[in-house]
């Protein structure tokens, strides 16, 4: 060995080699244990421009290929150009969704396309009852079915001994049916309607749907969840209307008109009811002061945000 | 590079020469040149492949004559390969090697990193990416202490020319940045 090739070591290569080896190690390990071998490794992974190179090159071999790239990942605008952006975290977390999702791209995954709405369907619910798993779906054709996934997994035919839909609704609203929450202690699920009404069902021992109650709020309504107190359920309308129904007497027992047009998600965590509208604001509004938000942002553009 | 007369030089027509930086000269045939993009370009945009061009020998100035020797056996064991398409290596973790490229990899550090500069440098990609891949996996599941014992790295903590600040072995800086990076055990299959 001579003295030249004693100098030789890995720290002697250009960055762009290692940057290139680096893509070739898990990504925990480029976190965790890579940086504190040197200095100049530090460097390198402490660069932003590496991370973003791999987000950027890992979508760019997608498109390269000519079959179906289901995992081919492209950051919105928003996300890339915000302060708070940080490619390295984007990238652990675009890496880790792969890596859960991988295997369900392999060939040995089936879909199983179940037929019985006639019409599109806006509202599917996932949910485990007495340990077997089921789906409600609300479509716009008016109906609700309620699924046995057990049955359908197994690829057993449907028929009409053992069907995959093991209770439906034909006309269990008046329009489209929109969202559907689920109480998970009582098992009673509420469904929204275009048709103005929510309404409150119970799934019986043999499969029958029951409407227990039904309220009109007044307009389309959009989104229900039954995030909050006890018996509270929250809903929002068309009509910017965001409402508080009594489980129990099925009424509106608060409401709050913040909104300048039509609220179209929400989310409730305790107290707490968060609300976006078609208006462009998003706010947060407590169970027990619904006059006034909390906390609302305007989004103007975008990813250019305002308090 | 003009047309003269046909080429009364040694080299036969199929070949061109190299010369490695301790002034070695090596004839390399044309169909082993194509898998370095860098000669392959060089060769068409001198026209090389050519019987009626006069080839000068083309110099090599980092590439050793001992690197070369490895690289031009590398090229022959993958004459009769399939061109290289860039796939989906990055994500298909294999760390699986044919005999033949372990036994031809099991080489010292040094010599290795010499040859992964050299196969950049003539931009051979199988031999590159198939270098970074076992060195990857020589890497891969070992604590920094571990890596540096089997990569020959010396800790740099005293003499850093880059920022003076020293990396504290245990907790580093980088570790304080993981803790809002969820790094939770990767899920089960479903």
């Amino acid at each position: 060995m001579t003295a030249e090739n004693v100098k030789a070591e890995l720290a002697c290569l250009p960055s762009e080699i290692l940057c290139h080896l680096f893509t070739f190690l898990p990504t925990r390990q480029l976190i965790t244990e890579i940086p504190l071998i040197c200095q100049r490794f530090h460097t390198i992974l402490k660069d932003d421009k590496f991370w973003n190179g791999r987000i950027v090159s890992s979508d760019w071999k997608k498109v390269t290929e000519n079959r179906p790239r289901p995992l081919f990942v492209r950051l919105p605008d928003c996300e890339t150009k915000h302060s708070e952006y940080e490619p390295k975290k984007s990238f652990v977390a675009i890496s880790t969704q792969k890596e859960r999702w991988r295997d369900e791209w392999a060939e040995s995954q089936t879909i199983h396309t179940a037929l019985g709405h006639s019409a599109t369907v806006d509202s599917v619910l996932l949910f485990e009852s007495q340990h077997r798993q089921f789906c409600l779906s609300g479509a716009r054709d008016r109906s609700i079915r309620l699924w046995d996934l057990e049955r359908v997994r197994s690829g057993a035919a449907d028929t009409v001994d053992a069907p995959w839909t093991v209770a439906k609704d034909e006309t269990a609203h008046l329009g489209w049916i929109w969202n559907m929450a689920r109480d998970s202690e009582s098992g009673e699920v509420y469904t929204t309607s275009w048709d103005s009404t929510v309404k409150n069902w119970a799934i019986r021992e043999g499969g029958a749907i029951q409407n227990l109650n039904s309220v009109n709020v007044g307009s389309a309504a959009q989104c229900i969840s039954v995030g909050g107190a006890r018996h509270e359920i929250v809903c929002t309308t068309f009509a910017k209307r965001t409402a508080v129904i009594d489980g129990r007497s099925f009424g509106v027992v608060a409401e709050h008109r913040l909104h300048k047009r039509a609220v179209i998600a929400l989310a409730v965590q305790g107290e707490r009811i968060f609300t976006s509208s078609e208006d462009r604001m998003m706010m947060m509004v407590d169970r027990r002061m619904m006059t006034k938000p909390v906390l609302f942002i305007h989004v103007q553009n975008v990813g250019n945000r305002k308090r | 590079m003009s047309c003269e007369e046909p080429t009364t030089s040694p080299t036969p027509e199929n070949n061109i020469t190299v010369v490695s930086s301790d002034g070695k000269e090596f004839l390399l045939d044309l169909k082993l040149t194509e898998q370095s993009e860098t000669l392959a370009r060089l060769i068409s945009n001198f026209e090389y492949d050519r019987t009626d061009v006069k080839k000068d020998p083309v110099p090599l100035g980092n590439i050793t004559s001992a690197q070369m020797q490895k690289i031009i056996e590398w090229l022959q064991h993958h004459r009769y390969y399939p061109k290289w398409e860039q796939n989906d290596i990055h994500y298909s973790t294999s760390f699986t090697f044919e005999t033949w490229v372990e036994e031809y990899l099991n080489i010292p550090n040094n010599e290795m990193f010499e040859l992964l500069n050299a196969a950049n440098y003539l931009n051979i990609p199988r031999l590159f990416s198939t270098i970074c891949r076992i060195m990857a996996s020589r890497i891969t599941g070992k604590s920094a202490e571990q890596i540096r014992t089997v990569l020959n790295i010396k800790t740099d903590v005293k003499n850093d020319v880059y920022t003076g600040i020293p990396i504290q072995e245990d907790s580093s800086s980088s570790e304080d940045g993981m803790s809002e990076i969820s790094l939770s055990p990767s899920p089960p299959p479903i």
